[in-house]
């Protein structure tokens, strides 16, 4: 009881501090934009605030903010998804087949290293202006770590356990199912979290370099138009997103690996 | 009792030779064995050689270099669900519950979930975990897990139960409970065991048969047959007597 008492003081003390840093910082930000020669080059906070909220209604080029926010999202959503499921495959496959992993193994080794972003003007020459290289620098980022983490987890299963599942008389094809899958769960996950922010710094790199439209493509336009008003608020976008998207994977998470949390 | 159709495994000369750094190390040495069914044996023997090495042979998991293991006239080929073990290191499935757990080997055996659900909760509850059906692993103490991996290899009714120090790991005043938890559990379901320590008063304890094990390479010193009645006391004279025989004999190994 105590011990829960100091924990709820502690969570409102950090609550407390989050927000007298935020509010502080737009303090700040606003004092030295108004009362400084910095105002020529940056905007005050609530010119931002004034045009991200006037965005939900009046459209930047074809789309209100919100709708390039969603057009982002969806891409996302589709190479991240595509990413994700063959990433899972293919690190088990590797860490499962011994030909597998001497042929994909040394070709990750050296793919590895490359940022997805270096990857834009290959994709761009190999498929086209439309949403397939977006797609493709989203699948990729996602692809990369959870092939990597899913590898790493599915070699280092415990052999013990997978004496105790034969030993328990399961069969050896279900092993991978039953036993080599749920116990890589955890860094799969962290593989999908590192990809997850791979894909979503992908596709606003994607977008600023060939796009009609999505977050990326504010900001550039921004930049084009010198508006930095419209570049801020688009990073604000970017911000919230990140962070929501950060959430809705934590929470996810505390679901799919309960069993992984030790006891309090 | 002790005639040829109820021995419930025997192995016959086998060795266990293991090679480290270009060196081959023998680790088992011409061990033969008989143990009988509804026998309480105990392997006991100083320090880490062999030991684990003699289970993994007999439950299938490891091959020897030499001899061979027969359960009931079968040669023992792999593992499999006639030889159950309870590992020291405990080896549950962190991300099933308790009873995910104690039915696994039924699942992987294709029973129905109600008749298996039926099963498993019986040595759940036999093994004092009534109420712990839908906790995980990792939020149960030492203890409880063990008894959680003594449930899951009782569950498949195998016709021999090993275990592997199973007591190791857990702090001493746990090891004593646990120690007549399984005396207990045993008498309820009734199991040929061979169970491995380096612990003298567990053995005692525990035995209906104490085999004393050589160092490295591990092979048999001697035998002792323990006859009288459980649960023991461990102040008993003949308690005292039997471990300080045992304990001379084996302080003359190097």
């Amino acid at each position: 009881m105590e011990k829960l008492k100091l924990e709820v003081r502690h969570n409102f003390i950090v609550i407390e501090y989050a927000l007298i840093a935020i509010v502080g910082f737009l303090g700040i930000w606003y004092l030295t934009t108004t009362f400084t020669n910095i105002g020529k080059l940056v905007p005050n906070p609530i010119q931002v605030l004034t045009f991200f909220f006037r965005s939900f209604v009046v459209p930047i080029g074809g789309n209100t903010i919100q709708e390039h926010a969603l057009i982002s999202l969806g891409r996302v959503l589709i190479g991240y998804s595509v990413g994700v499921a063959l990433g899972i495959a293919s690190g088990i496959g590797m860490a499962r087949s011994m030909l597998f992993e001497a042929i994909f193994k040394p070709l990750f080794e050296v793919i590895r290293p490359i940022p997805t972003i270096a990857w834009i003007p290959l994709a761009i020459l190999w498929f086209g202006i439309g949403e397939m290289p977006k797609y493709f620098i989203i699948f990729y980022g996602a692809y990369a770590n959870v092939t990597i983490n899913t590898y790493a987890a599915a070699k280092s299963v415990n052999p013990t356990l997978l004496g105790a599942a034969r030993m328990l008389g399961m069969k050896e094809e279900d092993l991978l199912l039953h036993i080599v899958l749920p116990s890589s769960i955890p860094q799969i996950f962290a593989g999908m979290q590192s990809g997850l922010s791979a894909s979503w710094m992908g596709v606003i790199a994607a977008e600023m370099v060939k796009s009609n439209n999505g977050i990326g493509w504010v900001i550039i336009m921004g930049q084009e138009s010198a508006n930095t008003v419209q570049i801020l608020a688009g990073m604000l976008v970017i911000a919230i997103m990140g962070f929501l998207m950060a959430t809705g994977m934590r929470i996810l998470e505390g679901r799919l690996c309960s069993w992984n949390q030790k006891k309090i | 009792m002790e005639s040829k159709e109820n021995i419930a495994i025997h192995c016959e000369n086998i060795s266990k030779e293991f090679a480290t750094k270009g060196k081959k190390i023998r680790v088992i040495d011409n061990l033969t064995l008989n143990i009988y069914d509804n026998e309480f044996v105990v392997l006991y023997g100083p320090g880490q050689c062999g030991k684990t090495t003699i289970i993994n042979i007999l439950s299938g998991l490891e091959s020897p270099s030499t001899g061979e293991v027969y359960q009931k006239n079968e040669k023992v080929m792999g593992p499999g669900p006639q030889r159950a073990v309870v590992y020291q290191s405990i080896s549950l499935f962190p991300w099933l519950t308790v009873m995910g757990n104690v039915e696994f080997g039924l699942r992987a055996a294709g029973i129905e979930t109600s008749k298996r659900r039926q099963r498993a909760q019986e040595l759940i509850d036999l093994v004092g975990l009534h109420g712990f059906e839908n906790a995980f692993p990792n939020s149960l103490s030492g203890g409880m897990q063990q008894r959680v991996g003594i449930a899951r290899a009782y569950c498949i009714a195998p016709s021999i139960l090993f275990m592997d120090e199973p007591f190791g790991a857990l702090d001493a005043q746990t090891r004593y409970m646990m120690e007549q938890e399984i005396i207990r559990i045993n008498s309820k379901e009734k199991r040929t065991i061979l169970f491995v320590t380096n612990n003298i008063e567990e053995a005692i304890y525990l035995a209906d048969r104490i085999i004393v094990l050589n160092n490295c390479p591990t092979s048999i010193k001697k035998e002792y047959k323990v006859e009288w009645g459980k649960p023991r006391d461990y102040t008993d004279k003949k308690f005292l007597d039997l471990r300080e025989e045992i304990t001379s004999i084996v302080d003359e190994t190097p």
